[in-house]
């Protein structure tokens, strides 16, 4: 049995070690548009290729970088329906775990 | 006119949605720790959500990696790329996506540890124009800043990124 018998399931290790399914995922980053980051002294700049299918899209609807919260933005390559869930994930993820700090913290305060 | 408005909408709502959401949570991290949540913070959160997604069931990874710009508390500015596996690594400068590799090899030439904000712009440039197909205008390539100075990122408008490109050509 090869590799590719455990593709399908993204929990599973293959033979070898690897989690194909992650790989995969790597190759439709390595299809998505170019994005790239440089960080210099006083700053960082993140850039990006927004270049569209149609000349007939608006371009003005399009937008991939982005300010998360006011000291730090995000830019990303591959899948854009993916990210935007992945925005929701993380917003989800990251109340809940501050949120979580805001109870621990009013909890130590009560001896 | 009005039919245009309504198609077009829902798609500009849900991306600022995300934003808006984003930034009520870390305004929890302020309310806790009356400072912004630090880059490397944001970066290991987001890392954790994506590989929550390499070992679940049901799911699959993001199909996505992304490039996060920011600064630290102590004003270090910081870039960071983060895998769907989950793994996150800093860099000085990285390119992901089509051509990548083609791209990092250029950056690995022109990166100099002294570069200023005003250069790094410019190499990204032409960077990006190294394996662009077409021209390059200010509709079709997007840039975001963060000066350590102030702390803030902010996404150029198309007029700041067209003053580049002439200041490129």
């Amino acid at each position: 049995m090869g590799d590719s018998a455990y593709s399908f399931s993204l929990t599973t290790f293959s033979r070898t070690g690897k989690l194909l399914q992650i790989e995969y995922a790597l190759n439709a980053v390595a299809n998505g548009r170019t994005s790239l980051g440089i960080c210099a002294k006083d700053g960082v700049v993140i850039a990006t290729d927004k270049k569209l299918s149609s000349c007939l899209v608006d371009t003005d609807e399009v937008s991939k970088v982005q300010a998360v919260t006011d000291g730090a933005g995000f830019v990303y390559s591959g899948l854009g329906p993916d990210y935007r869930v992945l925005g929701k994930c993380i917003t989800r993820f990251l109340s809940f775990v501050d949120n979580y700090v805001v109870l621990v913290s009013d909890f130590s305060r009560i001896d | 006119m009005f039919d245009f408005k309504i198609l077009t909408k829902p798609f500009h709502d849900t991306s600022n949605l995300i934003v808006r959401k984003a930034r009520k949570a870390s305004q929890s991290y302020f309310l806790t720790y009356r400072e912004t949540k630090p880059v490397s913070q944001l970066v290991k959160s987001t890392a954790s959500v994506m590989q929550e997604y390499t070992q679940s069931g049901g799911v699959r990874p993001f199909g996505v990696s992304l490039l996060v710009a920011g600064v630290e508390a102590d004003k270090t500015p910081r870039l960071y790329q983060v895998d769907p596996s989950g793994a996150y690594f800093a860099w000085k400068a990285t390119a992901i996506g089509k051509n990548y590799v083609n791209a990092k090899n250029f950056l690995e030439k022109r990166y100099t540890d002294d570069m200023e904000l005003e250069d790094a712009i410019h190499t990204a440039l032409l960077t990006l124009r190294e394996g662009f197909e077409g021209e390059m205008t200010n509709t079709n390539i997007e840039v975001g800043i963060v000066t350590a100075a102030d702390g803030k990122f902010r996404v150029l408008t198309p007029e700041q990124v067209q003053d580049y490109l002439d200041e490129a050509n």
